[in-house]
């Protein structure tokens, strides 16, 4: 796997990217490149831009300058759901949920960009239409019972508990058959022993389906034990890369942080 | 009461709440199940019943065709949806570029911009409106040879027939919709557009999807209505009547089928059997001596009092609707009624967010 990696090209190539709101500057000359397979950490102090970015991966926010591609296509103006459609999935920092539809719903709409169905095979119960939903079912319950959420499919999704949320956004990412798959903060709130189980998580479906993954995470050991390279971002502006170790000791790193903690 | 009388007057109210649930539930897709905010149904419903006029009265007239048969008839219903589809869609495609408030009163003008169309324009029978040929019953007496009490008799359980066909049509239609991909998307966009969208469900695609299909649907039920009513006039789809299937969608339950049918149901019948009422159920009103003091008003007359008694006490006591987003069924029904408790007693576990 890792002899391909090096001669394709790279799943998602971010180059100069730069976004601006009003006189902030939320991001700047921002450049990324993922190889299929690799899992990159982004961290840096709270305001960084790290959301931004990947509202900016995803399509929510359009860059000022600089180019994306996803798997070799331009996503220049392409709408998020088309940015989805190339293999992109992400997770949302304030969990964004459907909150009146059931747990298993959730997932089902996840499917969207893979399972196309025809309105009039729906409306009028076609045979093929009937196969198709009774995929879904099995595909929704099979990713359920991956996250361990099996037994509340049928709860609405605002009941489950906080982690249990973060683990539906997963599985929800999941279903649309991502190549790349953006986690933001998943470990937000997770206590030391859930923040095991979930490390663990994210290396089984990073096997199971393939996975490159960015994610964004302030739990350190989390991230530095999951993640084979670390990018620092900084007020919008990418202080460090690198292996994990490297970057822990950067001095640039050690004040942007301990910076921001004395400002607390 | 004769026969023939019971039948006019319980026939013309049944004709008229199966309209009145077909239009209710095609407004529900687009207000309650999608989260758009229209106020342009009873245009949607013009567009249909005009077409339907134009067809058997103005061009057989401005052509110099023969009188309107069969044929043309039956070529209402499903060119009124055409037509209404198109308005749909040229209403549409700008106007879901705009959120919430900006929505609504665009859909209004667009309704306002129709009925001000008729209403100036010698074509369309200005405000005097079209009378619309009995096309029906002069088949059923030319063509099939019923004298002309048994036509009568035969017109309105057909139009009681094809008023319910269309009103469950609309809802096994709709119900399917809901019940698939498209349904889900539909809901995930009502619940959170941008998360959706980043989901991959493509928001044009949809809201146009359901706007056009609200608006067909809104045109059979106009093609019914200008059939059976044989007249179509601008103030018939005015700003008021659509308003009322607002209210019958809200009193419903945004994104509830039965609910729509039974607040349908309801706000119909309500100013029906108030009519019932005798002379002598009077209440006072208000205070007035030049009129001798107290006036007093028949029950009759007050509908539009329990109209907004009804409202007011749904908004208060059940602000999402008499049915909420839930479904009526009789499975569920029994369980409540006769089953255990069981897994449905959602178990709380809610951690401090």
């Amino acid at each position: 796997m890792s002899a391909s990696a090096s001669t394709t090209e790279p799943l998602l190539a971010v180059k100069d990217i730069r976004k601006t709101f009003g006189g902030l500057v939320a991001v700047d000359d921002f450049t990324l490149e993922l190889a299929p397979g690799e899992v990159v950490g982004l961290i840096g102090p709270n305001g960084a831009g790290k959301t931004t970015v990947f509202n900016l991966l995803t399509g929510v926010y359009k860059p000022d300058a600089g180019s994306i591609s996803v798997r070799g296509v331009d996503t220049g103006w392409l709408s998020p759901d088309r940015i989805t459609g190339l293999g992109i999935a992400r997770t949302f920092q304030n969990i964004r949920l459907f909150r009146d539809m059931s747990v298993v719903e959730n997932v089902k709409v996840g499917f969207t960009p893979v399972k196309r169905q025809s309105i009039l095979g729906a409306v009028f119960r076609s045979p093929a239409f009937r196969h198709e939903e009774k995929e879904i079912d099995r595909e929704a319950t099979e990713l359920l019972e991956l996250m361990g959420l099996q037994d509340l499919a049928s709860a609405r999704s605002a009941s489950l508990a906080y982690g249990q949320q973060r683990r539906l956004e997963i599985a929800r990412a999941l279903a649309s058959r991502p190549k790349v798959l953006l986690l933001d903060e998943p470990a937000a709130g997770a206590n030391e022993s859930e923040s095991a189980d979930l490390q663990q998580l994210i290396r089984d479906i990073r096997e199971r389906f393939d996975l490159t993954i960015l994610v964004i995470e302030h739990d350190m050991p989390f991230v530095m034990s999951l993640a084979k390279r670390l990018l620092v971002l900084d007020h919008g502006v990418t202080i460090a890369q690198g292996l994990p170790e490297t970057v822990r000791e950067d001095p640039k790193v050690i004040e942007a942080y301990l910076g921001q903690e004395a400002h607390q | 009461m004769d026969f023939d009388k019971l039948l006019n007057f319980w026939g013309h109210h049944l004709v008229m709440a199966g309209v009145w649930i077909a239009l209710a539930l095609s407004l529900n897709l687009i207000n309650g199940f999608t989260g758009l905010f229209s106020l342009g149904h009873q245009g949607f419903w013009g567009v249909g019943a005009y077409v339907t006029a134009v067809v058997l009265t103005v061009l057989p007239a401005e052509m110099g065709w023969a009188d309107a048969g069969m044929l043309s008839f039956l070529m209402t219903f499903p060119l009124a949806m055409l037509v209404a589809a198109l308005f749909g869609l040229i209403v549409g495609v700008p106007c879901l570029r705009m959120r919430g408030d900006y929505l609504a009163i665009a859909t209004l003008g667009f309704g306002e911009i129709f009925r001000n169309i008729a209403i100036n324009s010698e074509w369309l029978g200005t405000s005097q409106g079209l009378s619309v040929p009995n096309v029906f019953r002069a088949f059923l007496q030319e063509q099939i040879g019923l004298e002309r009490m048994a036509a009568r008799r035969a017109e309105m359980f057909f139009y009681i027939a094809l008023s319910w066909a269309v009103a469950l049509l609309t809802l096994l239609l709709l119900r399917n919709l809901m019940r698939s991909a498209h349904g889900r998307a539909i809901t995930a966009i009502r619940d959170d557009e941008t998360a959706a969208e980043l989901l991959g469900v493509n928001l044009t695609r949809y809201k146009v999807l359901v706007f056009v299909l609200g608006a067909a649907l809104a045109g059979l039920a106009g093609a019914v209505y200008a059939n059976y009513q044989r007249y179509v006039s601008p103030n018939q789809f005015g700003f008021m009547q659509g308003v009322i299937f607002l209210v019958i969608v809200v009193m419903g339950g945004m994104g509830s089928f039965s609910g729509t049918i039974l607040a349908a149901l309801l706000i119909y019948a309500v100013p029906v059997f108030l009519t019932f009422a005798p002379d002598t159920w009077v209440i006072p009103i208000f205070y007035d001596p030049t009129q001798g003091g107290v006036v007093h008003r028949s029950l009759k007359d007050l509908w539009q009092v329990f109209f907004s008694l009804m409202l007011i006490i749904v908004v208060l006591l059940r602000p999402q609707g008499l049915m909420g987003n839930r479904e009526f069924s009789l499975v569920k029904l029994w369980r409540r009624l006769f089953g255990k408790k069981s897994e449905s007693a959602s178990t709380s576990g809610e951690a401090g967010a």
